[in-house]
């Protein structure tokens, strides 16, 4: 048999001397994709497509409630650098409660960060990420090397403004499921996990929007529990299109009890 | 814009509609060529499992590089490469844990001889090098042109047409009486 090198054009495009093409063009198609893949691939678009939106959002949002003196700023810009500020906030709680033992819930992101099931779930996650990856590591090795300098400062209240919208942010995205966990901030969702979070239901939403001083609005609030710095809260946030994006902290108790303390905010989402 | 107006569009329009931020527009291009990048992916990786995970890999590469798509060639080319890259990522990393003849349609008056010959045309396609089975999928199977099958490959047209002649002549020496 004589086979032409390759890289040698073989001649006429139809010439097929062995008859293979007409046997190869008669076998039958496989059939339609699956629904269930189509549905499967559906849902991932659509998920692609509410992060464009939320880009484009970000992309164009304007600058509101100067008089509470908060600067707004691109993600882009800062996402990183207060990333890693609530990173070293945590990596230093999960250090302080080893050292001294007080421990914090299951559910927190401080625990979650330490266990090996979480482990997993960032290594799963780090193999389909794109190249912001890198850059998370990064503010995520360099949250790690200081984290020991942070030790002594825990709590809500000790988080950065900017820090804890950007946690704030994340945390009301995926209650209200305008993304994934696996789709937070990049940089975010390599030291803190977001998996456990669930939106409070309507009663428990009321009750907290009651805590924070704010009345019945049009507002569209979303809430969750969850844990920053160690401490276990919930998180309120408005991020409807034409309405200010801000978010509280609230004791964990709001959720039943209306009077209960508002630990930080309102504070400026990005 | 509803997915009605959609219908009438060319897949150039509704790329360069997707590019400006229409939500429905992605939508359709994948309604259209789901099918058909099924089965590239089935022909190429030749199990259903790593098909399905590189199909979808495919197209929400597609729906995020929409900006590289420049429109010098088709859409479906480009979906093509797009898919076929896809698959080929995904070989790398995966084994193979099923037979591709697990998803043949059911044919009731298909013959057991033909049966026999397909099994034997994929049993003997299997065998070939990457390139050249690559190359008799978009070819042969696909319809493609020699032209556009190099744009999938990224490699010369001449070349396409090696691989092609190459591959069918170990088909049929594979193939063949005796």
């Amino acid at each position: 048999m004589s086979i032409p090198p390759e890289g040698v054009p073989a001649g006429d495009d139809d010439a097929d001397p062995t008859g293979m093409r007409d046997v190869l063009s008669s076998l039958p198609e496989p059939g339609p994709m699956p629904e269930e893949l189509a549905d499967r691939i559906c849902a991932s678009l659509e998920r692609e497509q509410g992060m464009r939106d939320q880009a484009a959002w970000g992309a164009t949002a304007p600058v509101h409630d100067l008089s509470r003196g908060r600067v707004h700023r691109r993600p882009q810009q800062w996402i990183l650098a207060a990333a890693a500020v609530v990173a070293v906030g945590i990596i230093g709680t999960v250090v302080f409660d080893d050292v001294l033992g007080s421990g914090s819930s299951g559910d927190s992101p401080a625990a979650a960060v330490s266990s090996p099931e979480s482990e997993d779930s960032n290594a799963a996650q780090e193999e389909s990420a794109d190249d912001g990856a890198s850059e998370g590591g990064e503010a995520e090795a360099s949250a790690a090397g200081d984290g020991a300098d942070s030790v002594a400062e825990t709590g809500v209240q000790s988080i950065d403004d900017q820090a804890f919208a950007v946690g704030a942010q994340s945390v009301l995205e995926v209650a209200s499921g305008q993304s994934a966990q696996d789709e937070s901030g990049t940089a975010l969702r390599l030291f803190m996990d977001l998996g456990d979070v669930k939106a409070l239901d309507e009663d428990e939403l009321e009750s907290c929007i009651t805590a924070a001083g704010m009345g019945p609005t049009e507002r569209a609030w979303v809430g969750a529990p969850t844990a920053m710095n160690g401490e276990e809260v919930v998180i309120l946030g408005s991020m409807g299109s034409d309405e200010p994006h801000e978010a509280w902290a609230l004791d964990r108790t709001c959720r039943q009890d209306s009077d209960a303390g508002v630990l930080k905010g309102p504070v400026s989402l990005p | 814009m509803s997915s009605h107006d959609l219908e009438g569009r060319s897949d150039s329009d509704l790329m360069a509609l997707h590019r400006s931020g229409d939500e429905q527009a992605f939508g359709e291009i994948f309604r259209r060529h789901k099918d058909r990048m099924w089965a590239v992916a089935l022909r190429t990786t030749r199990d259903p499992d790593v098909a399905s995970d590189a199909v979808q890999d495919g197209f929400v590469n597609a729906f995020r590089r929409a900006e590289s798509f420049r429109g010098d060639a088709q859409v479906s080319t480009w979906l093509y490469r797009i898919v076929v890259n896809a698959c080929l990522d995904r070989m790398r990393r995966s084994k193979p844990t099923a037979d591709i003849a697990d998803h043949e349609p059911v044919e009731p008056r298909d013959h057991h001889r033909s049966v026999e010959i397909r099994l034997d045309v994929r049993a003997a396609l299997a065998e070939l090098p990457e390139t050249q089975r690559l190359a008799l999928v978009l070819v042969d199977m696909h319809g493609l042109s020699i032209a556009e099958t190099a744009a999938v490959l990224e490699v010369a047209e001449g070349t396409v047409k090696s691989r092609c002649s190459r591959g069918r002549a170990a088909l049929a020496e594979v193939l063949g009486p005796g």
